[in-house]
């Protein structure tokens, strides 16, 4: 059983505002948990404190039934893929690889069967021999995601393993990671600021800010109930509309958030709709994302690719469901 | 013609002592010789070599001792939660900033106390005091430069930091290695004031004391002092020729993204 607890974890530095503050969450065994949040949000931070490689302020960490507060990394039984993928530039693949279970001081033939194994299972077996320098980004990446397969850890951590790759090939290796967790069924914590990521990826999702856990869900509750204002924000693109509701229409005060998918366009008036003037039309090739002005306000709306309003026509807009937020940003409905 | 002058002003002084040591000692003064001869090597003789021995023995003792206690001070400076290790730092450098001549008296007294005067351990222990500091600073802005996420990725695979300096971090510095035993060597080759001060015994001389010596015993033998500088110059060039290749950049490509 490997499962990930937090309990009223905090983390301060010497310097400037506290990086954690409270955080209390618990990651099942095999679960597949995103932390997601802006750069500084303490996403990292909690990483680190999971994998050992910082120790909290405040508050206990679990493993399991074990609390690894006071463990070493090599204690607690958990592997990390890096960003910048940290392979020794000076071992060959085969030896980074065969690193951690030297550490371990594995068997020869123990070692030999699970390189072998693990670079079978990336498709990576005929770069044994290479140095991480001859390798290209996306190899380094396998290279790295090996390394911490090959010891069979019951945690997984991923710090943003895919920000250094290119569009396609985080893509593909994005498909790999999942396809790697169906098959392995081991706990994975993953951190990303790319909220399509942690949509795609995750089981639940975690979302941070300023060192503040703001909500835990399954993507799509992510996404369709947002406890606030920002945790709206924050997924989806384009970004929700955040306005006042008299610019639709709507009644009441406060702030309304209308996904750009529930705003109805279209040409000629409909009951509930109010005018609007089109400002700027983007295709993106299934879709068209369009820019309008209503009631001064600016909001975007999503339509299909055969849009055929060009910029400075008018419009009607109306705003389908939607979410509304109080005054301090919560969402009250 | 500009680099025909820079080359001058730079090789031109070693060319000179080069050639003092094959000229014939009565013929000095003429612009050119009549042959030109090894006397002035061969005249050397037994004492010398002894000397170019103790200063290998001294400068590598120092060398060795530099870089274990160095790489492994910086690596600890660098990456662990040493605390006040920035005042640790500046301390090392003031400890170098002293002036040798002003540390030579007590430094004798010292060293007369602990029985390691007249000792080429006796020279060791000074020479590492003044020349660590360099390869702790050399070391540490190595070590700092090296990626973060290595020390992290190291520490995951279960390396305790010690096993992190010594698997990860140690084979990585080779060029920060080269550079400092480059440094610390020629440092402890050269050195003169306190072999001068510290050592009696003739057979216990390194290579710049018997060099200064010569003068003092003879008239003044320029022909065996150039000989002498020579023999002393060389290992060095060879040295610095060795270890320049292992001085390659991009050692670390391939860690991180670059």
């Amino acid at each position: 059983m490997a499962s990930v607890t937090l309990e009223h974890v905090g983390k301060s530095f010497r310097s400037g505002a506290p990086a954690l503050r409270d955080l209390s969450l618990r990651i099942e065994d095999g679960e597949f948990v995103s932390l997601v949040g802006p750069s500084g949000c303490g996403k990292s931070t909690t990483l680190n404190l999971i994998a050992g490689l910082d120790e909290p302020t405040s508050g206990t960490v679990r493993i399991g039934d074990r609390v690894v507060n006071d463990l070493s990394p090599a204690e607690r039984d958990v592997a990390m893929v890096f960003q910048s993928y940290a392979l020794y530039p000076h071992k060959d693949v085969r030896g980074n690889l065969a690193f951690p279970l030297e550490v371990a001081r594995l068997s020869r033939a123990e070692i030999e069967r699970r390189v072998t194994e693990t670079a079978e299972l990336l498709g990576i077996r005929e770069l044994l021999a290479r140095r991480p320098r001859e390798l290209s980004g996306g190899q380094r990446q396998r290279v790295a995601l090996g390394r911490a397969l090959v010891r069979r850890p019951q945690v997984f951590l991923f710090d943003e393993p895919l920000s250094n790759l290119d569009a396609a090939l985080r893509m593909e290796m994005r498909t790999e990671i999942k396809s790697l967790h169906q098959r392995l069924r081991r706990t994975f914590v993953y951190v990303t600021h790319d909220q399509a990521e942690a949509m795609t990826l995750s089981d639940r999702i975690a979302l941070l800010r300023a060192g503040e856990l703001q909500q835990v869900s399954a993507p799509r509750e992510m996404y369709l109930q947002p406890v606030n204002r920002f945790v709206a924000a924050f997924f989806g693109v384009p970004r929700i509309n955040v306005i006042p509701p008299s610019a639709l229409g709507l009644s009441g005060d406060g702030l309304v958030g209308v996904r750009p998918e529930d705003l109805e366009i279209s040409a000629a008036a409909a009951q509930g709709s109010v005018p609007a003037t089109v400002d700027l039309v983007e295709l993106t090739g299934a879709e068209t994302w369009v820019t309008l002005s209503a009631g001064g306000e600016r909001v975007v709306g999503r339509a299909p690719a055969d849009f055929a309003l060009e910029p400075g026509a008018s419009a009607f807009i109306r705003a389908g469901r939607h979410l509304r937020f109080d005054d301090d940003g919560r969402t009250i409905g | 013609m500009k680099r025909g002058l820079a080359l001058l002003f730079f090789v031109g002084p070693f060319l000179w002592m080069a050639l003092t040591s094959v000229w014939p000692e009565a013929q000095l003064t003429r612009p050119l010789p009549e042959a030109l001869t090894l006397a002035s090597y061969a005249g050397l003789g037994g004492s010398f070599a002894r000397a170019v021995v103790n200063s290998l023995i001294v400068a590598a003792l120092t060398t060795a001792v530099c870089l274990a206690a160095g790489s492994a001070a910086a690596f600890a400076i660098a990456r662990l939660p040493v605390p006040g290790k920035g005042g640790l730092l500046a301390f090392a450098l003031a400890v170098s900033m002293f002036p040798p001549i002003a540390t030579v008296s007590p430094l004798y007294l010292v060293l007369r106390a602990v029985g390691l005067r007249d000792s080429l351990p006796g020279l060791v222990l000074p020479y590492t005091t003044f020349a660590l500091p360099l390869a702790l600073w050399l070391m540490t802005s190595f070590f700092r430069a090296l990626p973060d996420e290595l020390y992290r990725a190291a520490r995951i695979d279960g390396c305790t930091p010690w096993q992190a300096y010594l698997h990860v971090f140690l084979p990585l510095s080779a060029p920060a290695l080269a550079t400092s035993a480059i440094l610390v060597f020629i440092f402890s080759w050269n050195e003169l004031l306190y072999a001068l001060a510290l050592i009696s015994t003739p057979e216990r001389r390194t290579i710049p004391v018997a060099i200064v010596l010569f003068a003092g015993e003879h008239a003044e033998p320029w022909g065996q002092i150039a000989a002498a500088s020579m023999v002393a110059t060389l290992p060095l060039a060879a040295l610095v020729l060795l270890f320049q290749r292992r001085i390659v950049a991009g050692l670390t490509a391939g860690a991180v993204k670059g």
